[in-house]
């Protein structure tokens, strides 16, 4: 039994001596949905991590890998020589190409997304956003059957005439979690326009599915904490070869939409 | 459901969420994307939105659209703090003037205007042509409007306000639109733009063509007047990446013809050009270096005036600046620093006894902004610049920005800048006419300014309703005057720089953005002027009170209207380049205008300007202004 044990702690010796330094930097000040991603991100994750405020001063590396929850802990935790993870910053542009930096997006995989639509009738999804699509995104959902019509918002003011513009036939539409885009005013137009065309309306986040909305066509924070997390895990065994990865997470979907197709 | 009761739906319905959307979790939801969108690093930095040491209003594109305006200064007019006076002749210079924080005149040089960032003011006498600046209104993107002094990143002349007119990068695959309107005061406008961009470069080019009657005159105000203007400004705007590197190509020229008011004399002509390259680089995770070389040229000939003598102007400059950009200490300094050579040139048939006259400016400048507490900012920036006409001279900024509460910040700052005299002020020697001579001055100076200010900023309703205070203190010293003086002629004038002028004022405004595509405005601006040589050019020109509000709405069956109202104090209208004073009772300005899309592509509108009145006078040129209609059609694709 001694000589068991002894074999055991050997066994963990090495992985304790080389414990990963995980440090997560939150936006500040903190807002509930950092905190949910953040629950999210410690289901998935059963080991130590140190956190830190974007505002402040980072703890002194070197660290095996930076999770960022927020633009702003993104943008003070790129100077950091280590992998970092990227999420919740959907405005988030790095220009430098940065190595071994992995984003987690706010919608689903491309194939789920699309399956979600097919499931609601839907072949052809007018997205409204205020800067372009992942190429990459737009063309596997395209082979996955849905085609995604962009239309790019120079103003939150100029949605209505974005959406009378030129060959705007669709049968849906998608505010799309883009924070250019979102606002409370342009979420009601699109959806009051939605409804007088009798076309699904998707919501950019969760917490916006309602009586009048078909459903998110997004994750919830808690799963872009989750995804975050294996990410980490990934990234810091080496296995991760995408800069994007897709929460697969359930989707919410409203059993009592404004339209139906 | 039909088209029409589809629109007439959706123009109706509420814009605003549901009582539904009132939960915890639908706010959280907005509030995340609110603070995500401030952290945009479109800015080259995490930046709040209201961090800025001096007022800022913004002119968006979609303002533009739905505005109505024909030319630049149209745009203007209703704006807080900014004055604009029109039924000028166009003789000299401008057929407007446009002032900011008082003391309109019609050569105003401590108003800075930009070009995507490069100046362009006449280096002559550091007034802005605006007929000449060779733009169009469907490629501006947004005109940044600061007010306030802003030398100590910008150099000389930025000592009353800067206007920033940037244009639109080209960035759709592939679009266009075409513009032909024609109204009453013999208008006829033609435009049209057409772009193509891709990930990896882009091109537009658009063109316009204008013709405008002239002002009709005091004497009779049922005859149009010969100051028409017709204007043609071509320009072509280029961009590609290579690498982390994106270069820039912009051009354009401009040709107008020009009427003059008096004796109906032939036309005058000017052709102005450009060309600008920028280099965009970054050069870290947070910093960037950015590079400007440009050059303008603009001549001007003159038929022969009244005494049969044949005038010419023609100006040429090369300007460069290096600027770079970086964040440091965990985000809490922000330094910015550069500097910037121009070299300016002028020869003219009469303004000079010897031909060309040169400037030649250099200036180094360095800006820091340090956030001591996560509450609590402060800003400085100092300029130092040297111009063989325009004397040395340095510029100064400091800032206190305190955000007690999100959404909400207070701002009080300090400024030193400096209006340096211009060619003209130095080297002239010329006739104005028979009676009236006119001398530079070898000894003129920088006129420095100071100015001490505070100011509020607040957002309400999510950030819809944006409310803004300003109180002024301005000081101007050695203001650079044209005063009477002995010499050859009858009437002789000379530049001196003995001067002071203190300008006081509060600055209100309210723009509430009800809905997309509905907004609501109203501002007011209260300005008093002290002038120690009691020139009535600068005690009685500013109008004491303005008042302006409008709206622009979406409404029904794919109609649009907006309308802009404006009420002005009582002013004494006068002249640089006269003797001549009108007193001009307060009056009211409404514009409107309505626009119907029938289809996607198409928009026919009608507009009118002046409406309230038939005809007013606002200058000193013997000219009024008339109540204007247009009306015309803009197809896109």
């Amino acid at each position: 039994m001694r000589s068991a044990f002894a074999a055991v702690l050997l066994a963990l010796a090495p992985s304790a001596a080389r414990a990963e330094r995980v440090l997560v930097v939150l936006s500040d000040p903190l807002r509930p949905s950092t905190v949910e991603a953040l629950e999210g991100f410690r289901s998935e994750w059963d080991g130590a991590i140190d956190t830190a405020s974007a505002r402040g001063a980072l703890p002194a590396g070197p660290h095996d890998v930076i999770i960022a929850f927020g633009s702003r802990a993104a943008e003070r935790a790129r100077n950091e020589d280590a992998p970092l993870v990227i999420a919740l910053a959907p405005a988030f542009r790095s220009r430098d190409r940065r190595p071994r930096t992995v984003r987690v997006a706010m919608t689903p995989p491309p194939e789920r997304f699309a399956e979600i639509l097919a499931a609601a009738g839907v072949r052809r999804l007018l997205a409204v956003r205020a800067a372009p699509a992942d190429a990459d995104f737009v063309k596997r959902a395209a082979v996955a059957g849905v085609v995604i019509d962009d239309r790019i918002l120079p103003s939150p003011d100029a949605l209505p005439e974005v959406l009378r513009g030129p060959g705007v036939e669709a049968d849906a539409l998608w505010l799309a979690p883009d924070p250019g885009a979102v606002t409370k005013e342009t979420f009601g137009a699109a959806r009051e326009f939605a409804r007088a065309r009798k076309i699904p309306f998707f919501a950019p986040a969760a917490g916006l599915v309602s009586d009048e909305v078909r459903g998110e066509l997004t994750v919830s924070f808690r799963d872009c904490g989750r995804e975050a997390a294996k990410a980490a895990r990934e990234l810091l065994v080496g296995a991760i070869a995408v800069k994007i990865v897709y929460p697969t997470a359930e989707v919410d979907m409203s059993t009592r939409a404004s339209a139906t197709p | 459901m039909r088209p029409l009761a589809l629109a007439a739906l959706f123009a109706f319905t509420p814009a605003v969420p549901a009582a539904a959307d009132t939960s915890d979790a639908a706010k959280e939801a907005f509030r995340f994307f609110a603070e995500e969108s401030r952290a945009s690093t479109a800015l080259k930095r995490v930046s709040p939105t209201q961090g800025s040491p001096v007022p800022v209003d913004v002119i968006t594109a979609e303002d533009i659209r739905a505005s109505g305006a024909v030319n630049l200064w149209d745009l203007l007019r209703f704006r807080v703090g900014l004055d604009v006076i029109e039924g000028r002749s166009s003789v000299g210079t401008n057929r407007a003037v446009v002032s900011v924080r008082g003391i309109p005149r019609d050569q105003t040089s401590e108003l800075l205007v930009l070009l995507d960032g490069r100046s362009v003011y006449d280096p002559l006498s550091g007034v802005t042509l605006w007929e000449r600046i060779p733009v169009q209104l469907q490629d501006i993107e947004r005109i940044e409007i600061v007010r306030g002094p802003n030398a100590a990143l910008y150099g000389s002349n930025a000592g009353l306000g800067v206007i920033n007119i940037i244009t639109r990068r080209p960035s759709a695959a592939f679009s266009g639109e075409a513009t032909f309107k024609g109204g009453t005061q013999r208008l006829a406008e033609g435009a049209a733009a057409a772009e193509a961009a891709g990930e990896r470069g882009g091109l537009r080019l658009s063109a316009t063509s204008r013709t405008q009657g002239g002002f009709p005159t005091v004497a009779d105000p049922n005859v149009e007047g010969h100051d028409f203007l017709h204007d043609h400004t071509g320009n072509i705007r280029g961009w590609t990446r290579l690498g982390e590197n994106t270069i820039e190509l912009l051009a354009g020229v401009s040709k107008q013809d020009l009427g003059k008011s008096f004796g109906n004399l032939q036309q005058n002509h000017a052709n102005s050009n450009f060309l600008m390259a920028k280099l965009e680089r970054p050069t870290g995770p947070d910093s960037s270096l950015g590079l400007r070389v440009s050059r303008d040229e603009s001549n001007a000939n003159d038929s022969p005036d009244a005494t049969g003598r044949a005038t010419s102007v023609r100006y040429w400059q090369y300007d460069t600046e290096g600027l770079h950009t970086v964040a440091w200490g965990d985000g809490r300094l922000q330094t910015t620093y550069g500097a910037a050579w121009r070299y300016a040139a002028s020869a003219s048939s009469f303004l000079y006894p010897s031909n060309p006259q040169t400037n030649r400016t250099i200036r180094g400048f360095l800006h820091q902004s340090i956030r001591i507490l996560p509450t609590l900012s402060l800003m400085g920036g100092l300029n130092h610049e040297t111009a063989n006409a325009g004397g040395y001279h340095k510029d100064y900024q400091a800032a206190l920005l305190w955000t007690p509460v999100e959404e909400h910040a207070f701002r009080a700052s300090y400024s030193r800048a400096n209006i340096k005299p211009q060619i003209v002020h130095r080297y002239s020697d010329f006739n104005a006419n028979a009676f009236v001579h006119v001398a530079g001055n070898r000894n003129i100076t920088p006129s420095p300014l100071t100015s001490y200010e505070a100011g509020w900023s607040g957002l309400f309703l999510g950030g819809a309703l944006h409310l803004e205070l300003t109180r002024f203190y301005t000081e101007i010293r050695d203001h650079i005057n044209l005063d009477r003086t002995s010499g050859p002629a009858a009437v002789n004038f000379t530049y001196d720089n003995t001067n002071t002028v203190i300008l006081r004022g509060l600055e209100a405004s309210l723009r509430w953005r009800v809905a997309p595509g509905r907004t609501l405005y109203s501002n007011y601006t209260e300005e008093t002027v002290r002038d120690q040589d009691a020139h009535a050019l600068y005690l009685n020109t500013t109008p004491r009170h303005k008042v302006n509000a409008g709206f622009d709405w979406a409404l029904p069956f794919r109609l649009r209207a907006s309308m802009n109202a404006g009420w002005k104090d009582a002013y004494m209208a006068d002249s640089t380049s006269g003797a001549a004073q009108e007193a001009v009772p307060a009056f009211w300005r409404l514009d409107a205008r309505v626009s119907w899309s029938p289809a996607s592509w198409i928009e026919l509108f009608i507009a009118g300007q002046n409406l309230e009145q038939p005809y007013r006078r606002e200058f000193v040129d013997g000219l009024v202004v008339p109540r204007r209609f247009q009306g015309g059609t803009t197809v896109r694709f």
